[in-house]
């Protein structure tokens, strides 16, 4: 060419050709369509022509044999599915209307539930299911799902909206309501949250209204519809999120190769196109998602049909199986024959999953400190109490009456919680001065209490005695008013477990949260009830024990 | 903070309803089952035995943790309609334990002095149920560990809202201190009314330990 052209001509041509290789560079690259249309073409093609739908068809065929696409579909889920005036809206239902239109055929929508959808599409009765389920890799072992994803939701934590709590390091110390059986509990519980559990979802926006719950953890999807209603949606609002969880159609596993390959291709066309997003967008959902794949599906290899089938483009399932402990299997074994020989129906959920062992064990010893701390701080603040209220100086009598005046007449949980405020306001903030904490508050509670009743037995001594008789001894005051020094120091290994309220990870903490993601409940809280029930026999026992031998001892002096 | 401490006070002094509401049922619960273990555990055999146990296992059953444990393992839905378990009701029958082991503890005692012709020191069998309700009052602030919204959780709630270790600090003071003083007022009254009864009527038996929590 160059032999050819003047050489203004040639600049001119130069600069027209570089100008318009920049104004395609800078066009978005849209997806490969033809892809799509040649698969329907060949699917068609291979149909038996005049013949009904073949049976046995691979669920493509059947699709486009039929001229029906059969979903699986939610209700009451808005704004993603619901039932209005017996039709079905949402942003799910127009996706489904919107990938049957590009397939050529008409949507027909199957209701299903969370319990039932992936079993709809074994028992024939959906082609597809678009019902809100989040790809996990446990799940890819039941069900097909068409890549790429169409939604992604999270966990967010929604509170009120005068309280702060910017990400997940913050909620440590803080109660958070959730459902029973998210998964995603255990992330809140390892970061030291205290996890008040609820059995539904809709409880936590009950709990939220009422004011028992100051925040609350669900899927922002759930939260949706709740935070656009005006007065809900002023009080309250998403304070963070966390555990990103893809959505996927979901087609039967062993057959819907291809017709995971059309809703795949179809689906990148939509995203490509910014259709997916305008849907979201129409029905007020949350778009950050749909944004970025509609920037990935326009751009690179992900543009082209075989987009759908790189890593590259493709976001991972969620692995949200927690990690086993070595003997999971042998405690599985162990149920089944408590199940089958003994009739009961047990599950250890605490000794199967390494995170529910670390919880677990991590508990027991803390409550064994709490008790032992308790009972020292009380038996020893018993007799600080005793000898104060006994005490011949006014400036050591009034300060103990104070003291116990207070603890005579507040709630131990207020008072434990007033410790954690002290401890707070010095920046102490850790389990272990949650445990120094909740030690003193139980030996005062009971201490106190226990320390009148040696003042009263110091007095009766004193009495019998004669007042010009020799003060007795603080020891002797303490035997003689042993049965409520005992009574007390039970009473303090019993209350021991209202620490947990001050973040201390002792039992209870740790079994509500083993709960919180491991669904079970009935044995973890009776086990949780035999260990107290355990504990405080032994510390009956050992004072008895005790309170004999002193017995014993003071007859033979007697004697 | 004024404002702060205007705005608790009344929200306190309402939700302490509901904290002598589960106290009340707590003890009716506690004295129809102390009724039963008492007139168990008059009766030679096996109704003594087995009141015995279950006196034991009351006794070692720490309240808070039943809470958890009934409102855990208990069906939320009984399907009739008329009663469904809710963490109000888990409260109020742990409670219910505690106060029925304290009623057959003192009733058996009551009914001892009985016997032995002291009418009137079996009489402060009902000065002990008015402790035993005044204790169950102070332990029903459990309730704010499984969501009941009483006392305990109004001062919580309101914590929560303020930022400043000294506004929390002043709060907390505010309600241990009416607490302190409605308390302190009740024992005074309960004390004077004992003394009365002793001084009419006679020297009083020893007292039994109580148990606040």
């Amino acid at each position: 060419m160059s032999g050819f052209c003047p050489p203004g001509i040639r600049l001119h041509t130069l600069f027209c050709g570089a100008l318009l290789a920049l104004v395609f560079a800078l066009q978005p690259a849209r997806a490969d369509t033809a892809a799509l249309d040649v698969l329907l073409q060949n699917t068609r093609a291979s149909i038996p022509a005049g013949s009904p739908c073949p049976p046995q068809a691979e669920p493509l065929q059947q699709v486009l044999c039929r001229g029906k696409l059969r979903l699986g579909v939610r209700s009451k889920y808005a704004p993603f599915a619901d039932q209005v005036n017996g039709r079905p809206e949402g942003f799910e239902i127009d996706l489904g209307a919107a990938l049957a239109n590009r397939l050529g055929v008409q949507p027909h929508y199957v209701q299903v539930t969370p319990a039932n959808r992936i079993a709809s599409l074994g028992e024939g009765r959906t082609d597809a299911v678009i019902a809100t389920m989040g790809h996990t890799l446990q799940r890819d072992a039941e069900v097909r799902f068409v890549r790429p994803h169409y939604y992604q939701s999270e966990t967010v934590v929604v509170g009120r909206s005068d309280l702060d709590l910017p990400d997940i390091d913050t909620v440590k110390g803080k109660t958070v309501c959730v459902a029973v059986g998210n998964n995603t509990n255990a992330e809140l519980a390892s970061h030291g949250a205290r996890l008040m559990l609820f059995d539904s979802a809709s409880q936590l926006v009950d709990q939220l209204r009422q004011g028992a719950c100051s925040f609350a953890a669900q899927d922002n999807t759930f939260f949706a519809a709740y935070l656009n209603e005006p007065e809900f949606g002023a009080r309250h609002h998403v304070k963070f999120s966390f555990a990103p969880l893809p959505w996927g159609i979901g087609v039967d596993q062993r057959q819907g190769a291809l017709l995971a390959e059309a809703l795949g291709l179809a689906l990148q066309e939509m995203h490509a196109s910014g259709q997916l997003l305008a849907l979201a967008q129409a029905h007020g959902i949350e778009t950050d998602f749909l944004q970025q794949q509609q920037r990935l599906w326009r751009s690179g290899p992900c543009a082209q049909a075989a987009g759908i089938h790189e890593a590259a483009c493709m976001q991972q399932p969620h692995d949200n199986q927690l990690a086993q402990t070595a003997f999971a299997p042998w405690v599985s074994a162990f149920e089944a024959w408590c199940r089958e020989r003994l009739g009961i129906k047990i599950t250890l959920a605490m000794l199967k999953t390494r995170i529910a062992l670390e919880f677990f064990l991590e508990g027991v010893a803390f409550s064994l400190a709490l008790v032992c701390g308790a009972i020292a701080s009380t038996w020893a603040l018993a007799l600080v109490f005793g000898g104060g209220l006994s005490s011949p100086h006014r400036w050591l009598r009034w300060p103990a009456r104070t003291v116990l005046m207070a603890m005579q007449s507040t709630p131990l949980v207020l008072l434990m919680v007033f410790a954690e405020v002290l401890v707070g306001a010095v920046g102490a903030n850790s389990s272990f001065i949650a445990l120094a904490a909740a030690i003193v508050v139980l030996g005062l509670f009971n201490g106190s209490n226990a320390g009148q009743a040696i003042a009263e037995a110091h007095a009766s001594l004193w009495a019998e005695r004669g007042p010009t008789s020799l003060r007795p001894s603080l020891r002797q005051a303490m035997l003689r008013a042993k049965a409520q020094l005992l009574a007390f120091v039970v009473n303090a290994t019993r209350g021991s477990p209202a620490a947990s309220i001050i973040g201390v990870p002792e039992l209870l903490s740790a079994q509500t949260d083993i709960t919180s993601f491991a669904s079970e409940r009935a044995t973890t809280y009776s086990l949780l009830l035999v260990f107290y029930m355990l504990v405080v026999s032994l510390v009956v026992w050992l004072g008895q024990r005790w309170e004999r031998q002193q017995n014993a001892r003071q007859a033979g002096l007697d004697a | 903070m004024l404002d702060v401490i205007s705005q608790f006070v009344p929200n306190f002094l309402l939700a302490l309803r509901v904290n002598f509401g589960i106290a009340f049922f707590a003890l009716l619960g506690g004295l129809v089952a102390g009724g039963a273990l008492t007139a168990a555990h008059l009766r030679p055999g096996w109704p003594r035995r087995c009141a015995r146990t279950l006196l034991t296992l009351m006794r070692a059953a720490p309240t808070f943790v039943l809470m958890f444990f009934l409102l855990n393992t208990l069906p939320r839905d009984s399907g009739s309609g008329l009663l469904n378990w809710t963490p109000y009701l888990s409260v109020v029958l742990s409670l219910a334990v505690f106060a029925a082991a304290y009623v057959c503890d003192n009733a058996l005692e009551c009914v001892h002095q009985w016997r032995a012709g002291s009418r009137a020191a079996a009489l402060l069998f009902l000065m002990s149920l008015v402790r035993a309700f005044f204790v169950m009052v102070l332990s029903s602030g459990f309730g704010a560990a499984v969501g009941v919204v009483e006392a305990t959780s109004v001062t919580l709630r309101m914590l929560e809202q303020l930022k400043s270790p000294g506004d929390r600090i002043v709060l907390m003071l505010v309600a241990i201190s009416i607490f302190m003083l409605m308390f302190q007022i009740i024992y005074w009254a309960i004390q004077r009314v004992r003394q009365h009864i002793a001084q009419r009527l006679g020297p009083a038996p020893q007292g039994l330990s109580s148990e606040r929590s």
